[in-house]
């Protein structure tokens, strides 16, 4: 019996492998969709990391006075406080675009105990004041960028003395396991960014976010209270979140982005699911006659409709394996051409699992549709069909 | 010759509506038909001929009438216990011979026999003796679009018997073969017939195929018309029972 | 040739799986023309709204305002001493500082977002001309801390509506009107320069815009200024740095598009061909008579591949069908240049509909190739015979 429904695919070798192909495509380009969404949250992940950011609760592009350092290590469960300034700043071009930080290297070393060196060494780090470590997946993208060279980048927010480049010297490349670490980022010394910019306009900078880890046992929505407390009358208000909150809210503002890639998902679903189902009543068409022969050999409509969905299903279940398959096979390339817009784009289980669910109900639907048809055919008529 | 009678028809009326038009295909016919015999049912284009296999073979509902065939009513069965019924009592053999494209000789052979409570090994066994029955032993891994006409024809009818029933139901089965395949096949029907005792009823046009049947049937206009038994001349219409004696 | 009827009456005898196949296209067209019409909504608003005839004067090395400080004694000199600058009736120079700030803003509904608030002066306005207007109460009253906001937040903001009392960072800010914009401002708040400065902890303003004399060279004005030993700037037109806003997403979304569309498109061309090869097998007889009356392979090609096209057009004006209602729809996207969200409109243009409708007929084209190229190709003989 199944072995008359892979005859009858057979039968048609092109079309079976046309519609196993566009099958295949569906599937991919829905777990490709799927994986950019899986990109997107990715800061959901790591919710168990104890690290806290506080920020200015105005605007992403606001700073803090540095005078907020030491209140906010004062405050009871706190320790160390790191702070953290977006730089910005060009690398020949904004097209170039990766994200860059001032960091305070030995307090940042201790708080991302997930960033493990591949180059280099953070100890190289700390003793070179011009020096900076970058992701690997910047290197990849960035060949030029090895260890012992100078990476020039134009300041935008913080232009240096005449318009001039800053100047670093790449002295570690450093990588991790946890997606939500940005592996195509690059960090440098505070002091020396200080410095730089003391000089140039007789203010020290502003800090963009305060990292610190709670003590042991502290409670952390306590602590984010207590600090936020503290600044609630000014000058600039803060807000404390856990570092996957921050990120939350964050994803929260893109917006309809993952709303849209939802949409243009349902658009590849339903076209796929009309070409399939179009290819099967085709194929049951055809088989008409067929149909008409296996009643009156005393085949029942229940196993005429079994047939008929067999051939459906397998054709999904081809179709869908090949589509994951690829979806599979092409993460790392894809990782590479979109490390700058979705630097985390992954192909998770859930996401193949989904799309494999969803391959199994298009060939559902579209098995089950000439199914009926077949099932409700009347023996006379079916033999009276042409081949 | 069994005296069992293997087909009862009373009253039994076929209509089929068509646009506008009913078309009265059977009209109130009466037939019997007795087990053993090798029939011809003979009549012009439109005389219901076919259709009257059709229910016969439980492929078609009549619109009213009885119909028993092997003792049973064939009227009261559901679609399924229909289906399983076909594929215990009945073979068919089709003019167009209606082997399945995609299947090889012995596996179309096989394929009524997939139906059956039998094991792969005892179907491959029975398809193989149904073959051999046809001389078909020969060309068994053979495609349906490999084989010559005559050949497919020999290999329907192995599919036909293959599950060993009673009655087997032939459609024009010589009317796309060549003289000599025709009569090869109408041989083997014969064979049938005489040595493993299958009821065997076949519609025709062809004078010459019918010759080979041990009666005739005519039918005109729904109605039967004639009924002679094979070297008698042509007899008066009748109503009334026929058979071999 | 083989009558055109012929075509359109094979079609509609198969409208079952025509339509089917007309489905499938339309969804893959659908897809592409939304992507695009989102591209061209954001676009327009951006590139086809700015002024050639207002300057934007920003830091050196600036991308974006947000990124740009321009101290007050600086701008003043520029304001001041530029000839390039026009003056209005009572022979002011036409220019204004500018302020500009993303804040993060609770939507309506739930979740934050980025909202521009713009610091301005009194001849911002005039500046600006009829391209910015009040559509409800009054501009701000200056030295007040009162806001107007734009007409595209009143519906998707909170505390956005007339009277609102909008919270910025410590000092409450009351709503006295709303105004609409041709260009992005219609999804700002505007205030009081001074007062938002002051409200923001910040000291200087981002930019200077300002009304330009006719016939002022902004190229030639830019490479003077950029090396300008006093006031260093970087000069563009309103229209040019709007231009340069929509880069990053444009490139996005044609990216996106393009490869959902080439994707999804061979998936529909397997489709077609499908469709076409299972047209061509049911008439090989009626292509045997054509070939025994006379009629040569070529005109049998031309026919099925008319017919494949027909079938893609079709598809496509059905696609253009399904996207039309979407023009006009208002969304949110985030601008990336700016980290900002802008609403505007899907624009179903002329252009998004030639190349979905090209787009279409070339999905036809490669569908019907083949099987047409095997109708054309078979022998009367076989043809007759294979009935």
């Amino acid at each position: 019996m199944l072995s008359l429904a892979f005859k009858n695919l057979f039968a048609h070798p092109l079309r079976s492998l046309l519609t196993i192909g566009a099958l295949s495509i569906a599937t991919f380009l829905v777990s490709f969709l799927a994986s950019l969404v899986t990109a997107l949250d990715v800061g959901l992940e790591g919710s168990g990391v104890r690290r806290l950011w506080t920020q200015t609760a105005v605007s992403l592009f606001a700073s803090m006075p540095q005078s907020y350092e030491q209140k906010i290590e004062n405050v009871e469960g706190v320790d160390d406080v790191v702070k953290f300034q977006w730089f910005g700043g060009d690398y020949i071009e904004p097209e170039n675009f990766f994200a860059k930080f001032a960091v305070e290297p030995e307090g940042f070393a201790a708080a991302y105990p997930e960033m493990k060196m591949v180059q280099g060494s953070m100890e190289d780090f700390f003793a070179n004041r011009r020096g900076a470590i970058i992701g690997d997946q910047l290197l990849e993208r960035f060949p030029e960028f090895e260890v012992g060279k100078i990476v020039p980048l134009l300041g935008t927010i913080f232009p240096n003395e005449g318009g001039k480049a800053w100047e670093f010297e790449v002295v570690g490349v450093y990588t991790a396991e946890e997606p939500y670490i940005d592996r195509s980022a690059m960090f440098f010394h505070w002091d020396y960014f200080e410095d730089t910019i003391d000089a140039l306009e007789g203010v020290p900078p502003e800090v963009g976010t305060f990292v610190f880890v709670p003590e042991e046992g502290a409670d952390l929505d306590v602590v984010a209270a207590r600090v936020d407390e503290l600044f609630a009358g000014g000058p600039m208000r803060t807000l404390t979140t856990t570092e996957s909150e921050f990120n939350r809210q964050f994803i929260g503002m893109i917006g309809s982005l993952p709303r849209f890639l939802s949409f243009l998902g349902a658009g590849v679903f339903v076209a796929i699911l009309l070409a399939c189902i179009n290819t099967m009543l085709m194929a049951a068409r055809e088989q008409t006659h067929d149909v008409g022969v296996l009643k009156a050999l005393g085949f029942s409509d229940g196993r005429i409709f079994t047939l008929m969905l067999a051939q459906g299903l397998a054709l999904c279940c081809i179709g869908g394996g090949l589509g994951l398959l690829l979806a599979k096979g092409s993460e790392p390339a894809f990782q590479d051409a979109l490390a700058r817009y979705f630097p985390a784009y992954r192909v998770t289980d859930q996401t193949l699992l989904g799309a494999a669910v969803i391959s199994v109900a298009i060939g559902f639907v579209a098995g089950i549709i000439p199914a009926i048809g077949a099932r409700r055919l009347s023996p006379v008529a079916a033999l009276r069909a042409n081949v | 010759m069994s005296d069992q009678s293997m087909i009862q028809a009373r009253k039994l009326t076929k209509v089929y509506k068509r646009g506008g038009e009913t078309l009265r295909v059977l009209d109130e016919l009466d037939l019997d038909i007795d087990a053993g015999g090798f029939f011809a049912l003979m009549g012009p284009s439109g005389s219901g001929k076919t259709t009257l296999l059709n229910l016969i073979g439980g492929l078609d509902d009549a619109t009213s009438g009885q119909l028993i065939v092997d003792g049973t009513d064939v009227a009261e069965l559901t679609g399924s216990e229909l289906a399983q019924w076909r594929s215990d009592n009945v073979g068919f053999v089709f003019q167009g011979f209606n082997l399945i494209p995609v299947l090889t000789a012995l596996e179309n052979v096989m394929l009524p026999l997939g139906l059956t409570p039998l094991s792969k090994s005892e179907q491959r066994k029975q398809a193989e003796y149904a073959l051999e029955l046809v001389s078909m032993s020969d060309r068994m891994k053979h495609r349906p679009r490999q084989l010559s006409g005559g050949q497919e024809q020999r290999v329907a009818i192995a599919r036909a018997i293959a599950t060993d029933p009673k009655l087997i139901l032939a459609d024009e089965p010589t009317g796309d073969l060549d003289r000599d395949s025709a009569n090869a096949v109408l041989e083997l029907m014969t064979k049938l017939n005489q040595e493993l005792g299958k009821t065997i009823l076949m519609v025709t046009h062809d004078p010459l195929a019918a010759e080979f049947a041990t009666n005739q049937i005519h039918l005109d206009k729904g109605r039967l018309a004639e009924v002679r038994e094979r070297g008698a001349k042509s007899g008066a219409a009748a109503a009334g029972q026929l058979g071999g004696e | 040739m083989v009558p055109i009827s012929y075509t359109l009456r094979s079609l509609f005898v198969r409208r079952s799986s025509t339509l089917l196949t007309i489905l499938g296209i339309a969804a893959t067209v659908a897809v592409l023309a939304g992507v695009l019409a989102l591209q061209q909504g954001f676009d327009r608003l951006f590139a086809g709204s700015g002024s050639e005839s207002v300057a934007v004067f920003m830091r050196p090395g600036a991308n974006a305002e947000g990124e740009s400080q321009f101290p007050r004694d600086k701008a003043q000199t520029l304001i001041k001493g530029q000839p390039a600058i026009a003056t209005d009736d009572q022979g002011r120079p036409l220019a204004a500082m500018e302020a500009y700030v993303a804040l993060r803003l609770p939507r309506i509904g739930g979740g934050e977002t980025n909202v521009p608030v713009r610091g301005v002066e009194p001849l911002t306005y005039a500046i600006h001309g009829d391209s910015v207007r009040i559509v409800e109460g009054r501009w701000p009253v200056p030295g007040t801390d009162e806001i107007a906001v734009g007409n595209k937040l009143v519906e998707r903001m909170q505390n956005c509506r007339m009277g609102d009392v909008l919270p910025l960072n410590l000092s409450p800010m009351r709503v006295v009107g709303v105004f609409a914009s041709d260009g992005p401002y219609g999804s700002e708040i505007w205030g009081d320069l001074d007062r938002i400065l002051d409200a923001l902890e910040r000291a200087n303003p981002n930019r200077v815009i300002a009304r330009v004399v006719d016939g002022t060279d902004l190229e030639v004005l830019n490479d003077e200024l950029e090396v300008d030993p006093q006031v260093p700037a970087k000069v563009q037109s309103e229209r040019t740095y709007l231009s340069n806003q929509t880069g990053l997403l444009s490139a996005i979304l044609i990216t996106l598009g393009s490869f959902m569309a080439i994707v999804m498109g061979a998936a529909a061309v397997f489709t077609a061909t499908n469709t076409m090869l299972s047209a061509v097998a049911s008439r090989t007889h009626e292509i045997g008579i054509l070939l025994s009356i006379g009629y040569r392979p070529v005109p049998i090609f031309v026919a099925f591949i008319l017919e494949s096209l027909v079938l893609g057009l079709l598809g496509g004006l059905v696609g253009c069908l399904i996207v039309l209602p979407i023009n006009g729809i208002e969304t949110g996207t985030t601008n990336f240049a700016t980290f900002t969200e802008v609403a505007f409109a899907f624009r179903i243009t002329p252009l998004v509909l030639g190349v979905a409708v090209a787009f279409s007929l070339v999905l036809g084209l490669l569908g019907g190739a083949w099987p047409a190229w095997r109708a054309s190709r078979m022998r009367p003989t076989e043809a007759l015979r294979r009935m």
